[in-house]
């Protein structure tokens, strides 16, 4: 069930980041349900709440809009060896 | 003040362990001292590099001096350790410096194994273990169109997966009677086969090469049934033995790797091993997910937690796109069978003892998509 927070990508309540849910950037009211995607090589979990802003990804930024030059922080795959997992 | 823990070697491992130890803290002194240029770089990925496009340049993520920065520690690139001494706590390098360790972390990797062979090409030879390795490889194949490759186990089913799909003749010789002999199960291996040759593999099976040669214009391989081989350039991928030889002459315990209890720690109490080098509990797990594991517990260790690595199950993915493959290998030694179920889309084997517990398996094309399900059946592999 999706709950109609009112949550922005860069909201860090803990609460929030628990339910996984954020409002899209055109706030049209469709609520979008953060995913977890896995390093398939080393086992790396790129959570799109948390993002990887030691690399320059800020938190809340989805998978798809990662540019294809970045890797996994781990062992330095590509974006290509990533595969979705259930939360 | 105290002495700086140090870190031999820079591959996954070297580089794993100093960026968990920096998640952990960051007022202890790490120093990094590495026999190549010590930059950060996937090493799998040098399996795919034609494919994907990628140059060796391309797959260094960030050089020592980035790397340095990033992680707050300092870097002695092109370095040996050449020995360590223990009872002081302190190792010789090659440009003739000493230095103290309170601890030392060896994560000095493997080496291919070469194969005793006859024959005026032998020396000429390539083995790919390193970035390096493969950038002389990328060189010398830059006007060439053919190469054998000696072995047909992971790496060397991924080279020639990624050499056939990108157009160059390839031949790959093995002893055993199908590609990744000793992880699949006949009728998987047979799959494989048949998918690697759809894209112009030739194997040559049950089969050992008996000389090399090499003339003006080309190599020759020679098989035991006589039959000849040309090509160009010859990979041998027979396998990996871990770097055994500084711990060994520091007196420290060594078996197939560096012999280290389940907190990586070796004979001596302050001197730590992980990776390919090491061999934890027993196993020699040459791959990078036992390294992400053993890498946190070691950094929570030496941070002042003693901390015993666990390893899950941690299946393998094989990067052959012709046959997408995933192979988690029963433990050697355990009785089983495997069942095996197939149709024209893929293969699921799976290894059970006679309880019916699931022990192992391997997946091909599409049956591949079951990969999470049936990791969560395994055993763990060490807890
Ligand atoms: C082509 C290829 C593809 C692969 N694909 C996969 C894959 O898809 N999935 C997977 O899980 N695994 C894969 N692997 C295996 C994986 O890459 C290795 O398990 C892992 O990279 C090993 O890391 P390491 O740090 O232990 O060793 P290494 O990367 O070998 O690092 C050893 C380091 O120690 C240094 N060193 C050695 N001796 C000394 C000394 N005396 N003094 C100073 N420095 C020293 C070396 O210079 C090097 O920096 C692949 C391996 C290869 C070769
Ligand atoms: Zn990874």
């Amino acid at each position: 069930m999706l709950i109609p927070f009112k949550l922005t990508a860069h909201s860090n309540s803990s609460a929030e980041k628990s339910m996984g849910y954020v409002l899209p950037e055109n706030q049209t009211g469709q609520y979008y349900q953060m995913k977890k995607y896995q390093c398939n090589i080393c086992g790396f979990i790129y959570d799109e709440l948390l993002g990887d802003p030691a690399h320059g990804i800020a938190a809340g930024t989805r998978w798809e809009d990662i540019p294809e030059s970045w890797s996994c922080p781990e062992c330095g795959v590509n974006k290509a060896d990533f595969e979705m997992v259930e939360i | 003040m105290s002495q700086p823990i140090v870190i031999v070697g820079s591959g996954l491992a070297g580089y794993a362990v100093a960026r968990e130890l920096r998640r952990l803290t960051t007022d202890k002194a790490v120093v990094m001292i590495t026999a190549d240029h010590g930059g950060f770089y996937s090493k799998p990925m040098l399996s795919n590099a034609l494919s994907t496009g990628k140059t060796p340049e391309s797959i260094i993520n960030g050089d020592a001096e980035k790397m340095a920065a990033q992680l707050d520690i300092t870097i002695h690139s092109h370095t040996r350790v050449e020995a360590v001494d223990t009872s002081n706590q302190s190792i010789e390098l090659s440009n003739g410096e000493r230095l103290s360790y309170s601890a030392l972390v060896m994560a000095i990797g493997a080496d291919q194994v070469r194969l005793p062979l006859q024959g005026s090409g032998v020396s000429k030879i390539l083995t790919i273990n390193d970035v390096d390795d493969y950038k002389y490889f990328r060189d010398v194949l830059a006007d060439k169109k053919r190469v054998a490759i000696i072995g047909a186990g992971l790496i060397g089913c991924e080279f020639a997966n990624d050499l056939s799909a990108t157009g160059y003749q390839v031949d790959v010789i093995d002893i055993s009677p199908q590609p990744l002999g000793r992880l699949l199960p006949p009728e998987a291996g047979a799959y494989l086969q048949k998918k690697l040759e759809a894209v112009g593999v030739n194997f040559h099976f049950n089969m050992t090469v008996e000389s090399v040669d090499q003339s003006d214009t080309m190599m020759q391989l020679k098989l035991t049934n006589g039959e000849k081989v040309d090509t160009d350039i010859v990979l041998s991928s027979v396998g990996l033995t871990p770097r055994i030889n500084l711990a060994k002459k520091a007196g420290l315990l060594v078996n197939r790797g560096i012999v280290v209890n389940q907190l990586l720690q070796t004979s001596d109490e302050n001197i730590f091993a992980l990776g390919d080098c090491a061999e934890v509990e027993g196993k020699v797990l040459p791959f990078v997910m036992p390294i992400t594991h053993a890498a946190r517990a070691l950094a929570a260790t030496l941070a002042g937690k003693p901390t015993p690595v666990v390893y899950p199950a941690m299946p393998v993915l094989v990067k052959t796109p012709a046959c997408p493959t995933v192979v988690a290998p029963p433990e050697s030694g355990h009785a089983g069978e495997w069942r095996v179920e197939s149709n024209g889309e893929g293969v699921k084997a799976v290894f059970q003892n006679n309880s019916g517990n699931l022990l192992g398996f391997a997946l091909l094309g599409q049956a591949t998509a079951m990969k999470n399900e049936l990791a969560t059946k395994l055993p763990p592999i060490l807890n």
